[in-house]
């Protein structure tokens, strides 16, 4: 009864989508609307305007800035959501916030060995993918997530239980929302400058200002999402 | 001087406030703090959509270019009087439901997840706000995520272990609806290569021979559809309604529906215009057709539910029957009747669900059997409820007459005669499930519970007369309403040329 029914509900979907991506304009075609018009404008004046001289950097932290910062939310709503719905029923319960081995199986001293000697290549490629983001790929996001992925690690082998965990409560929280609140003050501090939430100055004597904004942005990305990322592994690991 | 700086930016300052305002919330941990926050955030959003909408009024629409950049390059936040309105009501509901909120949600969630509660609650706010104040597909979409992610986190959070599964069903449901809407707008952006809906309006002419478009429209047709609990895509909302905590289902069930038939009537409106929504696409009949059947069978079916948080959830998707019965007729008279009901809707299912709030404050249940007699207990909660009841029945001197009143016209204009009467018939159903409620209450001995129940505090029975007598009030004073509700159909049927 129910497989055909999902069957039938897929094949609904499924045709008038593959109907619409057939009159899709070639892969590449260089007439298509989608090169033609604002992302030409991008990739001619993206550099220029926006001073980022990597054009996704342009559009993610300068022309599409307020979707970004819409983004750092989605997934600081992810955590909250999680916590929210993990977190234990009285206010002194259980401090599972932070780092803490699990009860469950020990770690081979190899693979704890190969961690220690990787953490620090691991964090300086996270740092670098982070502050080359304005100019080249990469960024906060891309970053972070090599952030998270090493501090996931390194919970496993330098955890000192639920009851001590290596960062205090308060101070974790204040990390994880690193992402909105480099957000909050970049964006009020354009508005100030120029007038316009998210705002950057335009002057060229302030090109310097501008860059230090958008790099206050992506470590606020970086740091925010590699505590998020952490946040999650811990809290439903389910230890 | 400063203050026409600052009327300059509440455009952004209607998103910004309370978005900035959520990951603080996290931070402060104590509880009431939190609650304060929320509360004075609410406020100040009201005041904020209020000046908006004068604004809007006086000069027309108003145009925001975040960070300066200049509309298609940049996103724009642009507020005529469809989304100064929409933005109203969700402040409006806010503005009451937190308040209320703090007694509530201290009794219902456990301490250690108070903060967490208020936290979700701003980030729904901010999400709805987004989604409504924006005038870019896909920062639309950005804030559907928001609004939805911290929509199913609430409704987990409710005390009823039935809670987690509403929350999961909805979290499929949702983000298919999600992903049905990215994909329609990624393929409105393949076509037209803008996400500006001002943009896509003046561009879409051009391609309007393409298949692709009419897959785009499917797609969003859709995923709105299922965030808007269009029949038959309603699926996750009694569950999802019922075992939420109560301050998350007020706030949900009066904003979220709302916000999200705000969306679909933006793109049939103002992106996709006309020919491609009523002619090409025969989206009007299909509106009128399944509203009819939700509408019929929904009400039907709350009838018999034992649950009363599960029959006024069944009863939203056949008010929201009503509602698409007006967007079906692409009327002017039609998408006014639509847009009145949003705002009369949101009045009455959010004061009906916090007069049963109360009652569960009291007797901790919402089963029928559990109800019995309460209206003596609680004469002053009990009220309000029928005071609800009769707006959702449609009785003059209330909000509910003054939308179907308009509704019935703009069928009769048409000459639909036999769909009018169903709209009528509808609210003979309606006037069934209301009363079982009644007779229990007022009519049979008090259940145990019942019998020992005292008055509702008044921290939470002030807010639920507020609404209610707002009930009242904007059925008599219908000016406001009925005027701003004519200038934003007006600006849609324009957009419908």
């Amino acid at each position: 009864m129910k497989k055909p029914l999902v069957a039938v509900t897929l094949a609904a979907a499924a045709v008038p989508m593959l109907i619409g991506v057939a009159a899709l304009p070639r892969p590449g075609d260089p007439t298509a609307p989608a090169h033609t018009h604002v992302a030409a404008h991008y990739i001619e004046a993206g550099a220029r305007e926006t001073g980022a001289d990597n054009r996704v950097t342009a559009v993610l932290l300068n022309y599409r800035a307020f979707d970004t910062f819409g983004e750092v939310l989605v997934i600081f709503a992810a955590l909250a959501a999680v916590i929210a719905v993990r977190s234990p029923a009285t206010p002194g319960g259980r401090a599972d916030d932070m780092p803490g081995p699990g009860p469950g199986l020990p770690i081979s001293p190899v693979v704890a060995f190969i961690i220690r000697l990787t953490a620090p290549f691991i964090a300086l490629f996270g740092a670098f993918v982070i502050f080359r983001g304005h100019v080249s790929p990469g960024g906060g996001f891309q970053g972070g997530v090599i952030l998270g992925a090493l501090l996931v690690l390194l919970s496993l082998v330098l955890g000192r239980g639920a009851e001590r965990p290596l960062l205090a409560v308060p101070l974790a929280r204040w990390l994880q929302a690193a992402a909105p609140l480099a957000f909050t003050g970049v964006g009020l501090l354009g508005l100030a400058l120029t007038g316009a939430l998210l705002g950057y100055p335009a002057e060229p004597e302030r090109h310097a200002l501008r860059e230090l904004m958008m790099i206050t942005l992506d470590v606020g990305i970086g740091i925010g999402g590699a505590m998020i990322i952490l946040g999650l592994f811990l809290e439903m690991r389910g230890d | 001087m400063i203050s026409s700086a600052v009327t300059l930016q509440l455009p952004a300052l209607q998103v910004a406030l309370p978005l900035i305002s959520a990951p603080l919330g996290l931070l402060l941990r104590r509880h009431r703090l939190v609650w304060a926050l929320a509360v004075v955030v609410c406020w100040m959003s009201l005041a904020i959509s209020w000046l908006l909408l004068q604004q809007v009024l006086a000069e027309g629409t108003i145009s925001y270019a975040m960070g300066g950049w200049a509309a298609p390059w940049g996103i724009e936040y642009r507020i005529d009087a469809v989304n100064a309105y929409v933005a109203l009501i969700v402040t409006g509901i806010a503005s009451v439901v937190v308040p209320y909120a703090r007694r509530s949600v201290e009794q219902e969630i456990d301490e250690g997840r108070i903060t967490y509660f208020y936290v979700l609650l701003l980030l729904c706010f901010t999400g709805l706000l987004g989604m409504t104040v924006t005038g870019d597909a896909f920062n639309l979409f950005v804030f559907l995520e928001i609004s939805s992610l911290s929509t199913y986190a609430l409704i987990s959070l409710g005390r009823d272990r039935r809670a987690l599964t509403a929350a999961f069903q909805y979290l499929i449901m949702g983000t298919i609806g999600g992903t049905f809407v990215l994909i329609g707008v990624g393929f409105l952006y393949v076509v037209t290569g803008t996400l500006n809906m001002a943009d896509l309006a003046d561009r879409l002419p051009e391609v309007t021979q393409l298949r692709t478009l009419h897959t785009a429209f499917a797609f969003l047709v859709v995923g709105i559809g299922l965030k808007l609990a269009m029949f038959p895509l309603h699926l996750w909302l009694p569950n999802a309604y019922a075992y939420a905590p109560n301050a998350a289902t007020i706030f949900v069930a009066a904003t979220s529906t709302k916000v999200a038939v705000y969306a679909l009537l933006r793109y049939i409106g103002s992106v996709f215009g006309p020919v491609i929504s009523y002619e090409d696409v025969p989206f009007g009949e299909i509106a009128i057709i399944l509203a009819v059947i939700g509408l019929l069978s929904c009400s039907f079916v709350a009838i018999f539910q034992s649950n009363v948080k599960r029959m006024l959830a069944y009863s939203s998707v056949a008010q929201i029957g009503y509602i698409l019965m007006g967007i079906g007729l692409a009327s002017k008279t039609g998408l006014m009747a639509s847009l009145l009901h949003l705002f009369n809707h949101a009045l009455m299912k959010a004061g009906l669900f916090m007069a049963v709030g109360c009652m569960f404050y009291r007797i901790g249940s919402v089963r029928l059997d559990d109800l019995r007699g309460i209206g003596h207990s609680m004469p002053w909660t009990f009220a309000a409820f029928v005071l609800g009841g009769l707006s959702l029945i449609g009785v003059p001197l209330t909000v509910g007459f003054v939308s179907k009143w308009y509704l019935v016209l703009a069928y009769l204009e048409q000459d639909l005669w036999p769909l009018a009467f169903v709209i009528l018939f509808g609210s003979l159903l309606s006037v069934i499930y209301v009363w079982r409620v009644v007779e229990v209450a007022w009519f049979e001995s008090p259940s145990p519970r019942a019998a020992e129940a005292r008055e509702a505090p008044l921290a939470m029975l002030v807010p639920t007369w507020i609404l209610l007598l707002a009930n009242v009030f904007f059925g008599v004073q219908t000016e406001l309403t009925v005027g701003v509700a004519g200038l934003a159909a007006q600006i849609l049927t324009e957009g419908l040329r």
